[in-house]
């Protein structure tokens, strides 16, 4: 438990000998050179690989990031306009191609962890104050002035005693022959001009017209469509296939067997939609057929009564039993399987080649598309270049490298470029869930209304085996590919023999508060079922878990919800901060109109601690949400407005968990399939989302991912006040039926 | 087969039962009505056929017949965009934007219906637009802005 995510994916990359990111671009002749032969080729100034410099003034950004909603195009160019000293409408953004020189998230080129903009505010600011020390250097020189005279604005260089100046685009090619600087100074943060303003998105315009390019709009010539048909229980193969009328159908180009399903290719997907039906298969049955979420459901339950393995063990929580005078509190908590369900259903196109291969993807992680395809074909991770289109959501679920491999074993078979796109029912039944979890806690208070004893077990699916495959992509290329796939399996194994922390299972797992007796522990469950990273993961349901429970101790002392919290976070200001601003924004203690209730929960996730507030009731025994308010410290807001935003999303995404999602299946069969059946929050669903920014110059955490966690609890808590119903059952909507039908 | 997009006349050659939303993708390279569900429960190939908003995922192209289809390619006039993209733009309403040419299709059709619509009628015409982003929030706001932007050039007009 000493260890969190992140420095756990240090470690690996360091073990793996990867390397940290460097942001210096100084430096060596190679640099130099590379610069002057990139304006040979394409007649712009290149002073590093984040932006180029055209001579018709235009500034390209590459975003090494992926475009997944989270606005990181347009803080990459906020960064790059506010160091620049250009307007925002000077700038063009698109995704950066994969390469190694982009590998700088603990050796990954990869969009997780709610890292982006903490990753970038650095290196992305010293890129451009760099090309910004060039400019002024080619137009001091053009000048022959001391270039301390000199300043930028609006996409010039002034020279202020001759008021002279000079377009950054008439200096692109004087630039190229400047030296390199070692250490151009940044703005101090005080004086931001850009950052920190509410911009306007960059990448609003082409998804309000419809231009905007995602996965699925990718045009390649000669491109065939498939859609690949998946076995009605993962991990099935086909014994036998009969195609023979499929073929004969228009378009048909080739029906092909794969080790994970059957693949329809057509010269058209439409063409392809409508043969799939024709072909008949018969599925093998794989060990998963022998497995439903029920059982599970009921092992991990059983479990969480048991002792697990410590993780956390602070005090004394036998006092809980032992000592006299104690109000004890017991409680157990469930949440299921959930599937990310981006709009997007998941695609790729992809063309395998003799030597070379060339993917086209809506992915989270292009290091680790071009490590599993590189696998696949027998080829160098080099040999694959992966081009990242806009993502229709990703939630985690587009770090997995799966729909991608599917797509260059088609291409390899077809001998041309495919793009597969699955249906939205691939979508939802093939896997790679947010874990099922229960957790069962026993806690105690004493006279004084004090929380004294808290002892949590958390019986989830562990992670970690699961994604194991995707961690080779962390050891470098150096590395012969089987010693990667060998250091990988060994990760593997430390992971299964329980050598290694399971941090994502039990991130967030530790309560914030003061208690002197805590315990913590854990114990994995393993099924075929394969599960993955989700928004948030651990912390979406440890979130849920502490927020519930605390609540429940705070009622068992008699005390007021947010001041029983509140006196147990001396120690964390900042938590205590965004609890205090919540609890005022939200008018906590004044009265509220009959059977509405108020609920609060606070969390810090990604380090950005967030709290909340919720009113909600049940009408005719339906949850019903009235007003949500949310106050987030998230270092300095690069734009306030894409802040907001994203807490108004993670918001709705945890509530369409804690309502109505769940993934099951019997026999092995996922019983979801589309929106229908794997609901989510909708428009009435929705209440009015206030987001309060805490004020700061600190540098920036994550927000894609910390406006979640409290949500759930939050919710629950207003249940219980406005009700006496607590729920403790995800999805929430399920849980309220089951009470009622006990009544 | 003839269709009409976008007030353009085009032949297809495509089997009846094709939705319209393959057609529109695939022979006639309009790739901003988006596939999401494939049947009519997420709202991201919303279309106008006759002005009318259908979800073109389960709208058998043969059906259309000599009505006029609208995409968001032509929802704006000569080039300028449309009142509800533009308070889209201003509220900074996408995040992922997949699902977002359904959302402004749906809410066109809203406002020509309900120029002024209460929350209950916003709630009502959209609940039925999914966004997974959770953008709900801000096309609520943006819809009531566009309202706004209609009625003054309404006015505009009925001055001059």
């Amino acid at each position: 438990m000493t260890m969190n995510r992140r420095d756990f994916l240090k470690v690996s990359a360091l073990a793996g000998g990867g390397l940290l990111m460097g942001v210096s671009f100084a430096g060596c002749s190679g640099a130099q050179r590379r610069i002057q032969q990139n304006f040979e080729a394409t007649g712009a100034f290149r002073p590093n690989m984040y932006l180029t410099i055209r001579r018709d003034d235009k500034i390209l950004v590459d975003v090494e990031k992926s475009e997944m909603g989270q606005g990181i195009w347009t803080s990459h160019a906020m960064l790059v306009a506010e160091e620049l000293g250009v307007d925002m409408d000077q700038i063009e953004t698109s995704s950066a191609d994969a390469a190694r020189k982009y590998q700088t998230s603990f050796g990954l080129q990869q969009t997780g962890g709610s890292t982006s903009a903490a990753e970038s505010f650095l290196p992305v600011r010293k890129a451009a104050a760099t090309a910004r020390e060039m400019l002024i250097a080619a137009a001091a020189a053009e000048w022959k002035v001391d270039a301390r005279e000199c300043s930028v604005e609006k996409g010039v260089v002034h020279h202020q005693p001759s008021d002279r100046t000079l377009r950054y685009g008439e200096l692109a090619e004087a630039a190229v022959y400047v030296e390199i600087p070692d250490d151009p100074p940044l703005k101090d943060i005080e004086d931001f001009e850009v950052i920190g303003t509410a911009s306007r998105r960059i990448d609003a315009r082409e998804k309000v017209d419809g231009s905007a390019v995602f996965g699925i709009d990718v045009e390649v010539p000669d491109k065939v469509c498939a859609l690949c048909i998946h076995p009605p229980i993962m991990g099935a193969e086909a014994n036998s296939v009969d195609a023979e009328k499929a073929r004969q159908m228009t378009g048909i180009i080739d029906v092909v067997s794969l080790p994970c399903g059957v693949a329809v290719v057509a010269e058209k997907y439409w063409q392809a939609r409508r043969a799939a039906p024709s072909v008949n298969i018969e599925w093998s049955e794989p060990p998963l057929a022998e497995l439903s979420s029920e059982q599970v459901r009921k092992v991990a339950a059983t479990t969480a009564r048991k002792e697990g393995r410590k993780q956390l063990d602070d005090g004394d929580v036998g006092i809980i039993d032992d000592r006299d005078n104690l109000t004890v509190v017991e409680a157990e908590y469930a949440s299921p399987y959930l599937a990310h369900a981006p709009m997007e259903p998941q695609n790729c196109t992809v063309h395998v080649r003799e030597n070379a291969v060339e993917v086209w993807a809506p992915t989270q992680s292009p290091t680790v598309v071009q490590e599993a395809i590189a696998r696949f074909t027998g080829m160098a991770r080099g040999d694959v270049t992966v081009h990242v289109t806009l993502l229709g959501g990703g939630f985690g679920r587009r770090l997995v490298p799966d729909f991608t491999v599917e797509a260059a074993m088609i291409s390899d078979a077809v001998g041309r470029p495919v793009q597969l796109i699955w249906s939205r029912e691939d979508d939802t039944r093939c896997g790679y869930y947010r874990p099922i979890n229960h957790n069962a806690l026993r806690g105690a208070v004493d006279d004084d209304g004090n929380a004294v004893a808290w002892r949590y077990h958390n019986v989830s699916q562990t992670i970690l085996p699961d994604v194991a495959p995707t961690l080779a992509a962390i050891f470098p290329e150096w590395f012969p590919m089987a010693a990667r796939r060998i250091k990988s399996e060994t990760m593997h194994g430390l992971v299964h023999s329980g050598s290694l922390p399971e941090i994502l299972a039990m991130e967030g797992a530790k309560p914030p508060y003061k208690i002197d007796n805590l315990r913590l522990e854990y114990t994995p469950i393993r099924t075929p079922m394969p599960v993955c990273l989700w928004r948030a993961v651990g912390h979406s349901f440890n979130g849920f878990v502490v927020e519930s429970f605390v609540d429940e101790l705070a009622h068992a002392a008699g005390a007021d919800p947010y001041l029983f919290r509140r006196q147990m976070l001396d120690d964390e200001p900042e938590l205590l901060e965004v609890l205090d601003r919540a609890a005022e924004a939200a008018d906590w203690g004044e009265p509220l109109p009959d059977g509405v209730g108020r609920g609060i929960a606070v969390h810090e996730s990604f380090d950005t601690p967030v709290a909340q507030v919720i009113e909600a009731s049940l009408e005719n025994g339906e949850i019903r949400m009235h007003r949500i308010v949310c106050v987030v410290n998230c270092g300095i807001a690069l734009n306030p407005d894409i802040v907001r935003a994203q807490m108004e999303g993670g918001i709705i995404f945890g509530l369409s968990a804690a309502l109505r999602q769940e993934i099951t299946f019997t026999d092995g069969r996922v019983e979801q399939g589309n929106f229908d059946d794997y609901p989510m929050m909708t428009m009435i669903d929705t209440p009015p989302i206030e987001v309060h920014i805490i004020d700061s110059t600190d540098e920036p955490t994550g927000v894609g991912e910390p406006g979640l966690p409290p949500a759930a609890p939050a919710l629950a808590n207003a249940i219980y006040d406005a009700s006496g119903v607590r729920l403790r059952d995800m999805p929430f909507e399920k849980n309220l039926a089951k009470l009622r039908s006990r009544d | 087969m003839k269709i009409t997009v976008n007030g353009s006349e085009y032949e297809v050659d495509v089997p009846d039962d094709v939705p319209l939303l393959w057609v529109l993708r695939e022979e006639l390279g309009m790739t901003g009505t988006k596939f999401g569900c494939g049947k009519a429960v997420c709202g991201a190939c919303t279309v106008h056929i006759d002005g009318k908003a259908r979800r073109s995922c389960s709208f058998p192209v043969g059906d259309v017949g000599d009505r006029a289809v609208t995409t968001i390619e032509g929802l704006g006039e000569d080039g300028a965009l449309h009142a509800v993209q533009q308070a889209w733009l201003q509220g900074n309403v996408p995040q992922c934007g997949y699902c977002q040419s359904g959302q402004i299709m749906q809410a066109v059709t809203l406002l020509r219906a309900r120029p002024d619509p209460t929350d209950d009628e916003i709630d009502a015409a959209m609940s039925a637009s999914l966004c997974r982003c959770g953008t709900y929030p801000r096309i609520r706001a943006a819809i009531k802005e566009a309202a706004r932007t209609l009625a003054e050039e309404t006015n505009v007009q009925d001055d001059s």
